[in-house]
């Protein structure tokens, strides 16, 4: 009894590492979809897009550290190089480099939500 | 390097409260989920030690999952029957009353070279005098001879015995082992007293065990051990 007391104890645990993990990766994901969506409006209407990709880049900074417990580290980096690349080309006007990261980044948005959060693609 | 250095000494620190929550078994007394989770958590282990791109809650999550389901599923089993029967089989007679009970000896996928094999291990070199032989979930074969061949003990002989008593250490490595002592209802002045009857003290002594019966046995310590 004692064993499965300390299993309980163990699991619930786990849950909850993973819950907070969860939450974070979500309310990352999110954010970074909506800035990105924002980038993008911005670049095409010829506005200041440049302000929504420092914004982008502050947010995976200061998220890197939790975020690299549930996720994968090159996955991570590979993010972050993105960020960097997007906001070096969101300063030139049609840049199709611009276009290319900007879908790079929503691709590996994509794959961050698949690799940690419960879904039939996920599981399989 | 460093980073392989932490990520393996908080593994094995997770893995050992795994492997102790899961309990004592030797590899070949397990039972075969427990020899399927046994395998599993030695493979996800070593994935983020391999990878250091994978983070370490991979692997420890995984590990704690197996563990409360196999902690689970065993205590389903205690309680349980069919879960028993489900998770681990149940023991074949495969010999009975002498005779080699083909049909279940090919239910448990053995052939008769590797019975006699196992009987052999049993020191048992004749079939015939076997009463039952049983596999048991683990593979292990259980025999049981027919009363003629079985073993004379001291009540067949109608010889009365000494109680056994179980002598626990008292003294380690010049240490007292107080769970000992209190176990033997045996006090500290107790102890000191018999070291000095037998002219020693306790940073001399490397091993001490003793019964209720109080009977004891002293090995000291060698020079230069």
């Amino acid at each position: 009894m004692k064993r499965l007391i300390a299993a309980a104890l163990l699991l619930l645990a786990v849950f909850a590492v993973y819950v907070i993990g969860s939450l974070n990766i979500s309310k990352t994901c999110k954010a970074s979809e909506e800035l990105l969506d924002s980038c993008l409006t911005a670049y095409e209407n010829g506005e200041d897009a440049g302000v929504y990709c420092e914004k982008l880049e502050k947010l995976w900074e200061k998220r890197e550290k939790t975020l690299s417990i549930f996720t994968n580290h090159a996955v991570l980096d590979e993010m972050e190089l993105s960020v960097k690349e997007l906001a070096l080309h969101v300063g030139y006007a049609d840049n199709k480099f611009f276009y290319d990261y900007h879908t790079k980044i929503k691709m590996l948005i994509h794959q961050i939500k698949e690799d940690n959060l419960p879904g039939v693609l996920s599981i399989a | 390097m460093i980073t392989v250095i932490f990520r393996t000494v908080i593994l094995y620190f997770f893995l050992t409260l795994g492997v102790r929550l899961m309990g004592k078994r030797q590899i070949g007394d397990m039972q075969p989920n427990e020899l399927v989770i046994t395998f599993l958590i030695s493979e996800i282990a070593t994935v983020p030690l391999q990878d250091p791109t994978q983070p370490i809650m991979f692997g420890v999550m995984a590990i704690f999952i197996l563990v409360v389901l196999e902690i689970t599923v065993s205590v389903l089993a205690m309680k349980f029957r069919k879960v028993r029967k489900l998770m681990s089989g149940k023991s074949v007679i495969v010999i009975k009353d002498g005779e080699i009970d083909r049909a279940a000896l090919k239910k448990v996928r053995m052939t008769l070279l590797d019975l006699i094999e196992l009987l052999r291990q049993q020191k048992v070199f004749d079939i015939s005098t076997v009463a039952f032989a049983v596999v048991e979930v683990n593979g292990d074969l259980s025999i049981l001879l027919k009363a003629p061949y079985e073993t004379v003990t001291l009540k067949d002989l109608k010889i009365k015995s000494e109680k056994t008593v179980l002598p626990l250490p008292v003294i380690i490595d010049g240490k007292i082992e107080e769970d000992s002592l209190e176990a033997l209802d045996m006090t500290k002045s107790e102890l000191d007293k018999i070291l000095k009857q037998n002219k020693t003290s306790l940073e001399r002594v490397f091993l001490m065990t003793a019964d209720k019966d109080k009977n004891y046995d002293i090995t000291e310590m060698r020079e230069g051990v």
